[in-house]
């Protein structure tokens, strides 16, 4: 198969992640196959995409013409999975980050759409190599890993398992390029890939702080914001779903080992409901679903803006162990187009001394007794910058 | 204290480094040592001076790493194929680097210890453009430790933050535009009657697409400039802010060099000097706010030379920013009409720590051309510092 072969994707799952890389692949040209288990959801997804095409209009970004063919011709919803992959080239999955609901949808694709289709799966942290054990193609199962909003953000990591065959990822780099996102090759499946493992690595230092009381969620944030953050890294967690989090963290201490797990503030969120924006309330309260106000003047003095970045470029030298990329450019690449930031890591990294950043990492694991904070033998090496 | 005269100046054109096109660069495909290389015989040459004559070689650089590791001033010697007596040394005060190498040449000939040292200066912002390409390391307690908070260090490395607070200090966005506009029209002018001809060495350099140039013209000088066509650029560090591409000096590649010797030594060989050195000055100034560097620098050398500032018939005032330049202007009560007469950084380019040396020489030269007898050049230097020298056209 080719990548002009592809025609027709079908989108299993049409949340916010489903329907905004159904969205990106309408506005490239293809056929989407829209599914979700019942209409309203599957509706709600087609509302959703028909919004974001209007504001593209207002802003000049989408023409008249090729609106209409999306709202005509390209755009197909189902609550039907055997109709949604029928004709389908290219599966992509988005459905919740549960490994045996995962599992199940994958068999029934693999029974139900052509033997030819490649199938994606959208997991942000899950492994693929697992997924693909429930069909019978796992040389066509690979991960696409889009990034929210997928229509902004640039970043579609593409997993590979040991059984994705060359011709399954070479078709899939293709795919995301002609999508006009930048994709990143992950060669090697695991837990939570390149981006979000990376920033698991801050995550684990942020929830400490704020567990032990040091600094409150309000003042992490302001301090993140005047630094020029677009959004603190608390709401963000609000943002994304204490649930989100807690499953994510959960996922990467059974894989990882515990120190990555979610901090007991975290659990007792989940456990009391408070699920962050789309409860009301998380660290924030959000009224109406407006964004929480943070008072800038409240921006702590007790943490550095270098913290967050020892801890992500010690992380990403594992990935270079571990053989998940081959240099770290790749994981600026990645962090850079999976957020606001203007600079990664790793070329701010470039600007900081052996010295300083092994001082800084045994700080951190010394203070939070995390042995994951402890500087890698390559940082040790003074391979940091490459 | 022996006299120091200038005996001779000359300079690479300063191609424009432009980050996400670098080829474009004249000067993209060559070193700057070599390119040094290429000016060192040629300064010797213009000053009837023979390699063994020469006592030290100073050079200035700003980003004194990677490819801009020279072990100590001494490759460019080398590579030029120079005597191996004469000593070597680099000198690093960011922008001021060449102004520094020259202050200490003046030092060394003055106190009786060197006849004629040789100083240079280098910069390519294209290759090893500021922050050193990954290569410089700050210590991370300026930004982490309470005890040295109040430098400001996140202001301090951030020269176009800085230009802006100099400019909420009551200049313009029109005031700054018209500033910028008059550096390209000078320039071109200046380049269009042949000026720059006098002290530009053209240079072979290979070009990206294979063929050879002859590069003799900064790159960046705009035949077209006016404060109308700078209205429309968008403030390139602040978004409510006023400095912009038009109103600071572009990204730059080049070198400068001159020869200094003792007075009664070039009286001796017949020469007529470009200028006599009068005084030097040097001053800190606050990190977050090092374009005001040039007041208390100039005010220093002014001193040193038993000057007023009314005595300067010519200023040099290096325009990393326009606002530091009529910064300058309005706190030195300098007449505009004396400052920076062929243009200045912001269209003949501000390739940093070679820049001192353009400003020297072009000062000497202009006094020579315009007929006056003190001239004044001046700059500011990251980290918050200013360097100053004062030159004599004796012939006047």
């Amino acid at each position: 198969m080719k990548i002009d072969d592809i025609k027709t994707v079908a989108m299993i799952g049409a949340g916010d992640m489903g329907h905004g890389i159904a969205e990106v692949a309408l506005l490239a040209g293809y056929r989407v196959n829209l599914y979700d288990i019942a209409e309203v959801v599957v509706s709600r997804g087609r509302e959703r995409i028909f919004e974001s095409l209007e504001k593209l209009m207002e802003k000049g970004k989408l023409k008249a013409e090729h609106n209409s063919v999306i709202r005509t011709r390209l755009l197909k919803t189902t609550t039907d999975l055997g109709e949604a992959v029928a004709d389908a080239d290219l599966v992509v999955e988005a459905v919740p980050e549960v490994m045996e609901l995962k599992k199940k949808v994958f068999a029934e694709i693999d029974r139900k759409a052509p033997p030819h289709a490649l199938l994606a799966s959208n997991t942000s942290t899950m492994s693929i190599t697992e997924i693909a054990e429930a069909t019978r193609r796992a040389d066509k199962v690979l991960g696409l890993h889009y990034f929210n909003p997928a229509v902004l953000m640039r970043l579609v990591e593409v997993i590979r398992t040991a059984k994705t065959s060359d011709e399954t990822i070479g078709i899939a780099m293709a795919f995301v390029e002609k999508n006009k996102k930048l994709p990143v090759l992950v060669k090697k499946d695991s837990p939570g890939f390149i981006a979000n493992r990376v920033n698991q690595a801050a995550g684990v230092l942020i929830m400490e702080v704020v567990e032990r009381g040091e600094i409150k969620p309000e003042e992490l944030d302001a301090f993140f914001r005047a630094m020029g953050s677009a959004m603190g890294p608390c709401e963000l967690t609000d943002y994304v779903g204490i649930d989100v989090a807690v499953h994510g963290s959960n996922y990467f201490a059974e894989k990882l080992g515990p120190e990555y797990g979610p901090a007991p503030h975290l659990l007792k969120m989940l456990k009391e409901g408070k699920l962050g924006k789309k409860t009301g309330q998380g660290y924030f309260t959000w009224p109406g679903g407006e964004r929480p106000k943070i008072d800038l003047k409240k921006a702590t003095k007790n943490f550095s803006f270098f913290w967050p970045v020892f801890l992500q470029i010690n992380e990403a030298t594992k990935l270079i162990q571990e053989g998940v990329v081959d240099t770290l450019n790749e994981v600026d690449l990645a962090l850079v187009n999976s957020s606001g930031m203007p600079m990664g890591p790793i070329s701010l990294g470039r600007q900081i001394s052996r010295l300083d950043l092994i001082d800084g990492l045994e700080m951190l694991a010394s203070k939070y007794e995390k042995n994951v904070f402890k500087p890698t033998r390559r940082v040790l090496g003074g391979g940091h910058k490459f | 204290m022996r006299e120091v005269v200038i005996a001779s100046y000359v300079r690479s054109a300063q191609s424009r480094c432009r980050p996400n096109d670098p080829g474009r660069d004249w000067l993209f495909k060559i070193r700057t040592d070599d390119l040094v290389a290429r000016l060192l015989p040629e300064a010797l040459k213009r000053a009837s001076c023979k390699p063994d004559e020469v006592d030290d070689h100073i050079l200035g650089c700003a980003m004194p790493v990677g490819e801009n590791c020279t072990l100590g001033g001494r490759t460019p010697v080398l590579l030029a194929n120079l005597d191996k007596r004469t000593a070597s040394k680099h000198v690093d005060e960011q922008c001021g680097s060449t102004m520094a190498a020259l202050q200490i040449a003046f030092m060394e000939i003055s106190q009786g210890f060197a006849d004629v040292v040789l100083c240079s200066g280098m910069e390519h912002m294209g290759r090893i453009p500021m922050g050193g390409d990954g290569k410089i390391e700050l210590n991370l307690r300026f930004f982490q430790d309470p005890g040295l908070a109040h430098w400001d260090f996140l202001t301090a490395i951030s020269m176009g933050v800085i230009a802006e607070k100099m400019a909420a200090m009551g200049y313009t966005r029109a005031d700054q535009d018209a500033w910028g506009a008059r550096s390209h029209q000078l320039a071109y002018r200046a380049q269009q009657e042949g000026f720059f001809a006098g002290e530009i060495l053209p240079v072979q350099v290979p070009q990206m697409d294979g063929s050879t140039m002859v590069v003799d013209t900064d790159q960046s000088v705009r035949s077209d400039a006016t404060p109308e066509g700078m209205a429309d650029l968008q403030p390139a560090f602040r978004k409510d802010g006023t400095v912009t591409s038009g109103n600071s000096s572009p990204l730059n590649a080049g070198a400068s060099a001159l020869v200094l010797m003792a007075k009664d030594v070039a009286l001796a060989k017949g020469l007529q000097p470009l200028a006599t050195i009068r005084s030097i000055g040097f001053a800190g100034v606050e990190p977050n706010l090092m374009g005001i560097g040039p007041v208390p620098s100039s005010q220093r050398a002014l001193k040193a030379a038993g000057l007023a500032v009314s005595d300067i018939d010519f200023w040099e005032i290096n325009e990393a920013f326009a606002v530091v330049v009529l910064y300058a202007i309005r706190e030195l009560g300098i007449d505009p009409e004396k400052v920076n007469v062929k243009g200045g950084g912001i269209a003949i380019g501000h390739p940093l720590g070679a820049t001192g040396g353009r400003l020297v020489g072009t000062l000497a030269r202009i006094l020579k051309a315009e007929g006056g007898r003190y001239g004044c050049a001046t700059m500011c230097c990251g980290g918050g510092q200013g360097v100053a020298m004062i030159l004599e056209n004796e012939a006047n």
